[in-house]
């Protein structure tokens, strides 16, 4: 079995465990930015860029194939989205259980 | 000594007599490589330069050097180089005085080699003028899926909501590269 069709097994099963798949978002935490009350305020200079917990975490709530491009799409409930190759996607969501 | 450079493209490329070229660098006679932004007129250029020669170019006002040391943290120059890379369509909202050369240059290369897939893979440019502050949502669809063609067949993924800004798109893109190094003339970075 191929590794993406092995990551599409483990996406579907871990989007249904809240929490466990995570989209890095590219809004800087708040306690990370110049200024906290401008969500698209630069990084601090300080702000280690690297890693996942300065950015604002989102919870995966749905998971769709988009078979034309042989991609998957990850999306929060506000509707940010994370899609590449299963295999890549499932590796992005999980980066945060790093941080 | 190799040396590392941000320098307006010239020419259009169309025959020999007017090749797509770095400005200033082929009339200094010298060894140097280009990588290219895409089809956009902004290149990294490496240059095996003598003193006298790195001062000659460097002192063009259109003309970009990193420290010969690339570990060297750019510093009170971070207000210049942000404003001058991002008039060449170069996301630098990550830039800060603690930034080294190095940082720079394995982004720039990192941007570089996405651009460059891309208008080889869709023709267009991978960002308008003027737009790094333009918004995911004022693409097309149709622009929009060729820029994830460009990212999945990297292996990338991109993550992104109708309101993410370009420049948060194409910082993804050019972060995406990994560890692996880059090759330029007669640097490894």
């Amino acid at each position: 079995m191929d590794q993406d069709k092995v990551a599409m097994q483990e996406l579907e099963a871990l989007a249904k465990v809240p929490g466990a798949l995570r989209i890095i978002t590219s809004e800087v935490r708040p306690e990370f930015r110049e200024d906290k009350k401008d969500a698209r305020s630069a990084a601090k200079a300080d702000a280690v860029l690297t890693d996942p917990a300065t950015f604002v975490l989102k919870d995966v709530e749905r998971i769709e194939v988009i078979e034309h491009r042989g991609t998957v799409r990850a999306y929060s409930k506000d509707g940010d989205w994370t899609e590449g190759r299963p295999a890549a996607v499932l590796k992005r969501l999980r980066e945060h259980r790093g941080s | 000594v190799w040396r590392l450079y941000a320098i307006p493209l010239i020419g259009t490329g169309s025959s020999r007599l007017d090749p797509r070229r770095p400005k200033y660098v082929v009339e200094g006679g010298y060894p140097w490589s280009l990588m290219d932004y895409g089809s956009l007129p902004t290149g990294l250029v490496a240059a095996d330069v003598t003193q006298a020669e790195h001062d000659a170019l460097a002192a063009n006002a259109d003309v970009d050097a990193f420290a010969a040391d690339l570990d060297t943290a750019i510093g009170a120059a971070s207000t210049t180089v942000r404003s001058r890379l991002e008039a060449n369509r170069i996301p630098t909202q990550w830039v800060t005085g603690a930034t080294t050369y190095r940082e720079l240059a394995r982004f720039v290369a990192g941007l570089f080699q996405f651009a460059q897939r891309h208008t080889g893979l869709h023709a267009e440019d991978i960002i308008a003028s003027g737009a790094l502050d333009s918004r995911w949502r004022d693409l097309s669809a149709a622009q929009q899926a060729r820029i994830q063609a460009t990212a999945t067949s990297f292996g990338y993924t991109l993550t992104a909501g109708q309101n993410t800004p370009m420049r948060d798109v194409l910082t993804q893109m050019a972060t995406q590269w990994g560890a692996q190094p880059f090759y330029l003339g007669g640097l490894t970075f």
